[in-house]
């Protein structure tokens, strides 16, 4: 700990004495040079996807605008590997190779690096996060936990969603967006650029009505829809210190109320409120290579109605991150990045006011980068990750007459937990990539997990207290991995695959009716549960991706397989778990993509296989079954030239109500578009 | 209920991805075999040219001049030196970089003073030496699609675009002609030294 002090002190000093070295890297001009996508997330060190050491997809600005999605989950579902839920207009819960559910919490979401998931479950809510998708260069898409490469959440993948930045590029695009559930939007983006100086602004807002398919709802549920609506706003300045010094300002602010599906799987409407500030530097020097530090803030205000609920819960979490690292290249075929990183996440305990749960992480981390010969690099990541727990504040007496199930003292805990990431990348032809991975990922319990609190209704009428468990161990995912790329060069196309075995060990669970998870039983109905490590589950997949680009003419098909074994110590599905009947076994996205002059046509199909998806229907949880389907997205745009385009988009167009989950069925959706550039 | 236990599954992944591994392997030969004659660069290569100079440090001088060096002995050199010449001087600006290039024959060393850069061109191997020596002392960049030129220290970059863009910088090369990139840039290539 004081040598990473020592350093950390070493680095800030010399960054302090002497700041004038530094570029950003300008991912534009990177992947024109090197005719793919380019990325420094992997490793921190540029490079182009296809030497990554590990298993990512990057969606590109121009893949997006041939979307047929308005929205990142939409845009997202096309690729392998990927499972996305549907709860309504504006609700998703999206993750990566299966173990998706409602408050989904294994993905690491972040927008130009700063973390977008709300860290107080660990969950995205995707319509929250403030970016327009005229002002994203690419989303990169990683499989598999990459904890020691990217930090926490990372266990199920990544989702990086890297902005222009404004010092290179000045976007300015106005995009209205009318259609069906009496759909509305307005996105605006706007730059100014002057020499070293860049800024751009952008906001948007949604209004829509609710799907019409309420015969999915229960009856206790109809009382809870909510209007859908979005609002947010963003401003980003870059300024150019010198040729090699880069400073960037973010803040963001955004609210959305919707309809979504929450662990207990049952409809909450939930309200958000959100903001943020972040600054960065980056120091591109002879000396000491790329140098980067960023400081950033989340605020989070959220509420939410629901009948699992007898009061409102309301949660305010906080969460500040400091993060510096410097990569560099120590000779010719070695790299090295050393990182440290403070975070502070805190949370008010809901909705018995009165006490503060929070921790602090000290994390500390290495890469190396090694070449072993030209066609061969081995990547290798260690990080360790120090948390200290605590809670302040007073405990309320659940009932007259009971005792808490914790006092504060319970929650002076500390967890030390080391991650890592390897990558073998072998290029034995120039049209081959093998690359071999292993893993280990932590996810943190949440503070919802540690410290919520709250009673909710169950069955009969009784109450359950909910009370975090400050006893959770970390969720840790172990992960195995080979790929295989190929170029076919006599179609112009590339075939990407992947076998994969994941274990993962001590997942939790909300607190239930299940026996396992009560504690105190003050009465026949009364009585308190808690958050619980329920058991381990193995995940065992296969997953092909074949695309081919001509001059007018794009298409692609992948294809994933992945059976789920859950080995839980508690009886299913009593506690809202079950992976191995909730995630589909087969997943095939098809698209095809025509342009003929100004006129562009997309086609994007995918097929689900059938799961028995949970619901909690008084007093357990039940089965529904979700049949296999085929949904149909399309856009047609017509370019009338560079700046104005028109476009109708479609989505789920080809059934009415359409049982996706087992919340609210999904509708069809038709939009038009306009969009203006200058 | 529809199941496929851990074993098959890897069997299947296993024979899927030879399948693949043993698709058309003779075009990926032929391929391979008709490799585009090291001496003769195409605009493809031009294009990389052009953008891998936005990463020089300092950034390069408004118009910046290439030498495309050809061998007078040999009409072929000439000839492709030309058509060089052609597709360098009528291709588009990239950042605003006005390139000028001329076709500069090994016989006329001195011109390369002139000059900010060179291109090795056709038939010219067996002057690498000599031309290095006006390269080094006039501190010129220089580029060649021949990777043993920047193997032995004799060129700065080595630029292939077939299948994929391959970049070869030789460090030393660049620093006996005072040429230096982005350290972005260097993370991004092979570089190598001998």
């Amino acid at each position: 700990m004081i040598k990473k002090l020592l350093y950390t002190s070493f680095l800030l000093n010399y960054f302090c004495l002497e700041p004038t070295f530094a570029q950003s890297i300008d991912y534009f001009e990177y992947e024109k040079l090197f005719e793919e996508p380019v990325t420094m997330s992997a490793t921190g060190k540029p490079q182009r996807v296809s030497d990554s050491p590990i298993n990512m997809d990057i969606i590109t600005a121009k893949d997006i605008s041939k979307s047929a999605a308005h929205d990142i989950p939409g845009i997202l579902k096309n690729l392998v590997g990927i499972d996305v839920m549907q709860w309504s207009v504006l609700a998703s819960d999206v993750n990566i190779r299966g173990y998706d559910q409602p408050y989904s919490s294994r993905l690491l979401v972040l927008v130009n690096g700063r973390q977008v998931y709300l860290d107080h479950f660990g969950v995205t809510s995707w319509s929250l996060i403030p970016v327009e998708l005229s002002e994203i260069l690419q989303i990169e898409v990683v499989r598999g936990p990459n904890t020691a490469l990217f930090g926490f959440n990372a266990v199920s993948g990544v989702i990086n969603i890297i902005t222009y930045n404004p010092i290179y590029y000045s976007v300015n695009s106005l995009t209205t967006r009318i259609g069906t559930p009496n759909y509305k939007e307005v996105s605006l983006t706007s730059s100014a650029k002057e020499e070293n100086l860049g800024v751009r602004i952008s906001a948007s807002e949604i209004k829509s009505n609710n799907f019409k398919a309420q015969n999915s709802l229960l009856f206790d549920e109809y009382s809870y829809q909510v209007l859908p609506l979005k609002r947010s706003g963003s401003i980003n300045v870059g300024y150019n210190i010198n040729d090699n010094t880069v400073f960037n300002l973010e803040a963001t602010t955004s609210e959305v109320r919707q309809n979504e599906f929450i662990p207990t799987w049952r409809l909450a409407n939930s309200h958000y409120m959100a903001g943020s500030i972040k600054t960065d530097l980056n120091i591109d020097s002879d000396d000491f290579g790329i140098l980067t530090a960023s400081v950033y803030h989340n605020l989070l205000n959220f509420d939410m109605k629901s009948p699992t609920f007898y009061d409102q819960p309301k949660l305010i979490n906080q969460v500040t991150v400091v993060k510096i690292q410097d990569l560099f290249k120590i000779d010719y075929n070695n790299t090295f990045r050393i990182s440290g990183e403070w975070r502070r996440n805190e949370m008010n305990s809901t909705p018995f006011y009165g006490g503060d749960v929070r921790y602090d992480i000290y994390s500390g981390s290495i890469m190396l980068d090694h070449n072993f010969l030209k066609n061969l690099t081995f990547t290798n990541a260690i990080r360790f990750d120090y948390m200290k727990l605590s809670r302040t504040g007073e405990f309320i007496d659940q009932l007259p007459g009971t005792t808490p199930t914790f006092n504060n003292l319970d929650y002076d805990k500390s967890i030390k937990e080391p991650s890592y990431n390897s990558g073998l990348v072998y290029k034995p032809t120039k049209f081959d990539t093998i690359r071999l991975s292993t893993a280990r990922g932590i996810q943190i319990p949440s503070l919802v997990d540690y410290g919520f609190y709250d009673v909710i209704v169950g069955p009969y009428g009784s109450a359950i207290f909910m009370s975090g468990n400050p006893g959770l161990k970390p969720t840790v995912v172990n992960n195995y991995e080979i790929n295989y790329d190929r170029k076919l060069i006599s179609i112009d196309s590339v075939v990407k695959t992947s076998l994969y075995h994941q274990n993962t060990k001590d997942l939790t669970t909300v607190p239930s009716t299940d026996p396992s998870t009560v504690i105190n039983e003050y009465s026949y109905l009364n009585f308190s549960a808690l958050f619980l490590n329920i058991g381990n589950s193995s995940a065992t997949g296969f997953e092909i991706d074949f695309q081919r680009k001509l001059k007018n003419l794009n298409y692609g098909i992948n294809y994933s397989y992945e059976i789920i074994n859950d080995n839980l110590s508690l009886r299913q599905p009593q506690y809202g778990v079950n992976f191995h009947d909730t995630t589909p076994r087969h997943k095939i996205n098809v698209k095809i993509g025509y342009e003929d002059g100004p006129i562009e046509y997309n086609i994007y199909g995918h097929y689900i296989s059938t799961t028995d998806m949970l619901r909690l229907v008084e007093p357990n949880y039940e089965y529904v079954k979700i049949p296999n389907y085929i949904s149909v997205d399309f856009i047609t745009a017509y370019n009338f030239n560079e700046d104005f385009s028109l476009s109708l988009e479609g989505k789920n167009i080809n059934k009415f109500h359409m049982k996706q989950t087992s919340g609210i069925y999904v509708e069809p959706q038709i939009l038009l578009s306009m969009t203006v550039k200058w | 209920m529809f199941y496929i236990n851990t074993k098959k599954l890897l069997i299947s992944g296993a024979v899927s991805l030879l399948s693949i591994t043993m698709l058309s392997p003779a075009y990926t030969n032929e391929l391979i075999s008709n490799k585009i004659n090291y001496s003769l660069l195409v605009e493809k290569d031009v294009s990389v040219i052009r953008q891998i100079l936005n990463f020089l440090k300092p950034k390069p001088g408004n118009p910046f001049y290439i030498a495309i060096m050809y061998n007078p002995t040999e009409k072929q050199s000439q000839d492709d030196s030309i058509q060089l010449k052609n597709i360098i001087n009528n291709g588009s600006k990239i950042h605003d970089l006005n390139i000028i290039a001329e076709a500069v024959s090994i016989n006329n060393l001195k011109e390369l003073k002139n000059y900010n850069a060179i291109i090795m061109g056709k038939d010219v191997s067996n002057y690498y030496s000599n031309i290095f020596q006006a390269v080094s002392e006039y501190k010129l960049i220089s580029f060649t699609n021949d990777l043993k030129c920047v193997e032995n220290s004799l060129c700065t970059l080595y630029i292939e675009t077939n299948p994929s863009i391959e970049i070869v910088l030789n460090k030393s090369a660049a620093q006996k002609s005072s040429i230096s990139f982005t350290s972005t840039i260097v993370m991004m290539v092979m570089e190598i030294e001998k």
